[in-house]
């Protein structure tokens, strides 16, 4: 049996220089740790929220008309909107609602999308694979923020119905990437070595081609965190999104786009925020890109 | 001890493309006995390979029968029962891509243990994949490792194990070491051979290398565009090859002796190409490069014929 | 005698990556005489592709880190090269075959007009000759290589040919401008043994013909054994042993030709050979001193510490090995 804990402790240190390595490819490029700083920078503003946040009544129904509509000052850094709320509370709080819609949202169509392409990749019969990507092809053929516009307006306006909105525009994208990957798997020697070995489908499917998924996966949902909060804000900004009070960015900006330029910070402020959650998941999500990518040289 | 294997009976696989109906695989008849080397040598659009590939299930033959310990494995690997897939394995000739990548070499190993064994001790098939690591010789902490950390030579070491570990009694190896250096080579073909004594397995070995065949087969056929041109014993082989296509091709062998040098025969020289599977000229399909040929050749498709001792050939010439 | 066309001396060659720097030219001393056909041989990964790439500057730095040595054409050290030196050298004077035929011919071209590029950059484009004078050169070309009915070919796409027709022409246009030294990597490797034949055949009768110098690389003994002068054997960045062909053929010195000979399986039957114990190093820890000592049946204390250096056995035999140091 001490050969087995011999392999458990190349296990550990293998994990070891695999994180050392993973992030010597994922630091080549210095605007992906720009990325990871601002997506770290997110995330503590996402879990501190109550706390950083000056004014956290704000969020709710709040009306304080004496001090609607006023600049940036040292007490309210970003200003305050027509109902005297304080805006940089509320974008803050915003994010929270914005990450948890594009969370959501990739943790339903990740899975569905996912396996629906494995299928119709290994399983050329026609009956399984054709069906699939041609119901997949439907739907990306309509751009996704036209598909999203289109469901959310025949549902009841609020965050579960654009959630849901995103999702059906989103999930045939995974399909056909993990199709590229699986049908292009499908005919390589290994694959065939476990088809006549006498391994299930099941187990071919997600034990074996999966794991080849991982990567173009995992870069795609961190560059489609930037892509869904984009989105998310655009349905809000026509008000198909989160409802007020809610605080959404879209919606912000929507709301303070009647008052431009005289109230300039009740639009600009949300309007940065929206830039910089896309930003920092599109830079975070090349470096990871490259972390899953072909190391070169040697 | 001389009960036959594998019979593979007037094999043909044919292909339908876009240009046409691709003849792989014209009418073979092989048969292997137990515990012997079968060679199979052919350049590319031998059909070699495909006759590798139909023998393990992964094509059903156009026409024919494949026959193993008596049992019609013509099916195809579907309809292939458990106990044949567990007896019958095959290595593939690229290290590259006849391991998943994505995958260590104990999640490798362990598929075709569970799958065939009845072990479902978690411990006792750790034990069995480290045996069978020290099987090719490798040390235990391979097991974690990725097939992207290891040469060619050593992924087709992890090759071997995985076909052994479900304890089978034929291989079908498929150019095994093609890809590898003549030393690492040397090394897993003698691992090839002491697991043949060993275990007494089977062996069809497929090559495009005459001198490793000359060395590891005890019989060989060589293939034409989708048949069989000459088959005898090795030694009789090498001896006296009859068929003008593998004169062609013992004279174009590279050597390192001069003893070798004085083998390969000196009057015939490698010229003309080889055609496109899809166009195959008609009668005799090497008559187009074949220095001797004769008018008969381009019409007529000669048959095979025994000449002395189980050494047969199909060529007009006989 | 003068001096050698080609002088490679002392090269080194690292690769900067992930783990470290990966040290894989240690000392690569290598020379070709005007005229002279040389066969390098060494198995995958021992450096000699890195060799060629550094000779042609073909090398991408970074990652490739050049840290020493200096590799002397026509007594011109080609790493000090500017940029228009270098084109000239590439045009007229050095010509590279590669191994992929497919990789040197471009697929949404035709050959004539391929070829008839070739031409014209080798001509430097002076004298505009007029579209029939071009083709009439190409069909020359391709006769040099024994193509048959070049007619056919010049309008043929690459993926239409062969391998065997592809190799031709890319040694057709490898051969277009006359050349002083030609280096071909693996000519035939990915072809039939057959097919490769010919090719081989055709090089030699070409560069004999034309009194070029000729590298030749392989990673088989066999291919360089009836074409070559003199062989160089390369083990992990360096030469170990160099001498006349036949030679080095009969009388290998240094354990690495012994292990790979033995190793060669025997076209007389007598068995494949032990193989080498271990595997090619590690560059990022590359054994010290000399390279070979963890794997080599005669290792010494002394060969574990410093790097042997070239050792003369006799007339253009060189061993770089201990074992011959006094002789």
């Amino acid at each position: 049996m001490e050969k087995i804990s011999q392999s458990q402790r190349v296990y550990y240190s293998r994990g070891f220089e695999n994180v050392s390595r993973n992030w010597y490819k994922f630091s080549r490029n210095p605007l992906s740790i720009v990325g990871l700083v601002l997506v770290i920078f997110i995330l503590i503003l996402l879990i501190f929220a109550p706390v950083i946040a000056p004014h956290p009544e704000s969020t709710g129904k709040f009306i304080d008309f004496k001090n609607a509509s006023l600049p940036p000052s040292l007490q309210h850094l970003f200003g305050t909107d027509r109902f005297g709320r304080d805006i940089l509370s509320r974008t803050i709080y915003a994010y929270r609602y914005s990450m948890g819609m594009a969370v959501v949202v990739l943790l339903l169509t990740m899975p569905v999308g996912t396996i629906l392409g494995l299928c119709a990749g290994y399983f050329q019969d026609y009956r399984i694979s054709a069906v699939i990507m041609r119901v997949a092809d439907v739907f990306i053929a309509v751009p996704p923020l036209i598909l999203a516009l289109a469901v959310c307006s025949v549902l009841k306006p609020g965050i579960f119905n654009a959630m849901l909105a995103i999702s059906v525009a989103w999930w045939p994208w995974y399909t056909r990437l993990v199709y590229g990957i699986s049908s292009s798997l499908k005919n390589e020697y290994f694959v065939k070595a476990l088809e006549v070995t006498g391994a299930s489908s099941f187990h071919i499917l997600f034990k074996e081609i999966l794991p080849n998924c991982k990567g173009p996966i995992l870069t795609k949902m961190a560059l489609d965190m930037g892509w869904t909060i984009l989105i998310g804000a655009s349905l809000s900004f026509v008000g198909l999104g989160a409802q007020p009070p809610t605080p959404d960015l879209g919606s912000m900006v929507a709301d303070a786009s009647n008052y431009l330029p005289d109230l300039w910070w009740e639009a600009l402020f949300p309007a940065i925020g929206i830039m910089m959650i896309v930003l920092a998941f599109n830079l975070f999500g090349d470096g990871i890109g490259d972390m899953f990518g072909e190391e070169k040289g040697g | 001890m001389d009960k036959v294997a594998m019979e593979i009976k007037d094999l043909k696989k044919y292909f339908k493309t876009s240009e046409g109906t691709v003849r792989a695989v014209d009418g073979i008849d092989i048969s292997v006995k137990e515990g012997e080397t079968y060679g199979l040598v052919g350049e590319s659009g031998s059909g070699k390979s495909t006759v590798a590939y139909t023998a393990i299930g992964m094509y059903k033959p156009t026409s024919g029968k494949i026959l193993y310990k008596g049992d019609d494995i013509s099916e195809g690997y579907k309809k292939r029962p458990k106990r044949i897939k567990k007896d019958l394995q095959i290595l593939f000739q690229d290290p590259g891509t006849s391991l998943n990548t994505a995958r260590t070499v104990k999640q490798i190993l362990e598929v075709p243990l569970k799958i065939h064994n009845t072990i479902s001790k978690k411990s006792e098939i750790e034990e069995k994949t480290v045996n069978l690591l020290k099987m090719v010789e490798l040390p235990p902490n391979y097991l974690e490792k990725y097939p992207s950390m290891m040469g060619g030579g050593e992924k087709q070491m992890i090759g071997i194990a995985r076909a052994l570990a479900t304890n089978p009694s034929f291989i079908i190896l498929d150019e095994p070491t093609s890809a590898l250096d003549v030393s690492i080579q040397a090394k897993i073909i003698g691992m090839l051979m002491k697991f043949q004594k060993d275990l007494s397995l089977s062996y069809l070995f497929i090559t495009h290398d005459l001198s490793l065949m000359r060395n590891v087969a005890i019989k060989v056929a060589i293939m034409y565009l989708g048949k069989i041109c000459e088959k005898a014993e090795t030694a009789e082989f090498f001896r006296n090859p009859l068929h003008p296509y593998t004169q062609m091709l013992l004279s174009s062998i590279p050597v390192v002796t001069d003893k070798e040098e004085e083998l390969k025969p000196k009057q015939i020289e490698s010229r003309g190409e080889i055609p496109s599977p899809v166009n195959i000229p008609t009668g005799c399909s090497f008559h187009s490069r074949c220095p001797k040929k004769m008018n008969i050749c381009s019409e007529v498709d000669p048959e095979m014929v025994e000449r002395e001792n189980n050494h047969y050939v199909r060529c007009h010439l006989y | 005698m003068d001096q050698p066309l080609l002088d490679i001396r002392n090269l080194h060659v690292g690769f900067k990556i992930f783990r470290g720097f990966s040290d894989v030219l240690d000392g690569v001393d290598f020379q070709v005489w005007p005229g002279e056909r040389v066969g390098l041989v060494g198995e995958m990964g021992c450096g000699k592709t890195t060799t060629m790439k550094a000779i042609m500057k073909l090398l991408d730095e970074p990652p490739a880190v050049i840290t020493g040595g200096e590799i002397l054409f026509h007594n011109k050290n080609i790493l000090k090269m500017r940029k228009k030196q270098l084109q000239e050298l590439r045009k007229k004077r050095i010509s590279m075959i590669f191994q992929d035929p497919m990789a040197s011919l471009n697929p949404v071209f035709t050959i004539g007009n391929q070829l008839s590029d070739v031409i014209k950059y080798s001509k430097g484009f002076k004298g505009n000759w007029g579209f029939n004078k071009y083709i009439e050169e190409v069909i020359n070309v391709l006769n040099k290589v024994s193509l048959p009915d070049p007619n056919r070919i010049i309008h043929n796409y690459p993926i239409q040919l062969s391998g065997g027709m592809r190799q031709r022409i890319s040694i057709s246009m490898a051969l277009v401008s006359s050349s002083e030294l030609l280096i071909a990597d693996e000519p035939g490797t990915a072809l039939d043994v057959t097919i490769k034949d010919q090719v081989l055949k055709l090089l030699d009768t070409l560069t004999k013909k034309m009194g070029s110098s000729f590298i030749l690389i392989s990673h088989a003994l066999g291919a360089v054994k009836n074409i070559t002068d003199r062989t160089y054997v390369m083990y992990a960045g360096s030469m170990v042993e160099t001498a006349k062909t036949e030679d080095l053929f009969h009388n290998p010195k240094h354990p690495y030709s012994i292990g790979l000979i033995n190793s060669t399986p025997k076209l007389s039957g007598e068995g494949v050979g032990e193989g080498i114990p271990g595997r090619i190093p590690d560059y990022y820890n590359p054994p010290k001193g000399c390279r070979f000592n963890p794997r080599c049946s005669q290792v010494m204390d002394l060969c574990k510490k410093e790097k042997p250096k070239f050792f003369k056995y006799n007339n253009q035999h060189y061993v770089a090995c201990y074992l011959y140091k006094d002789i």
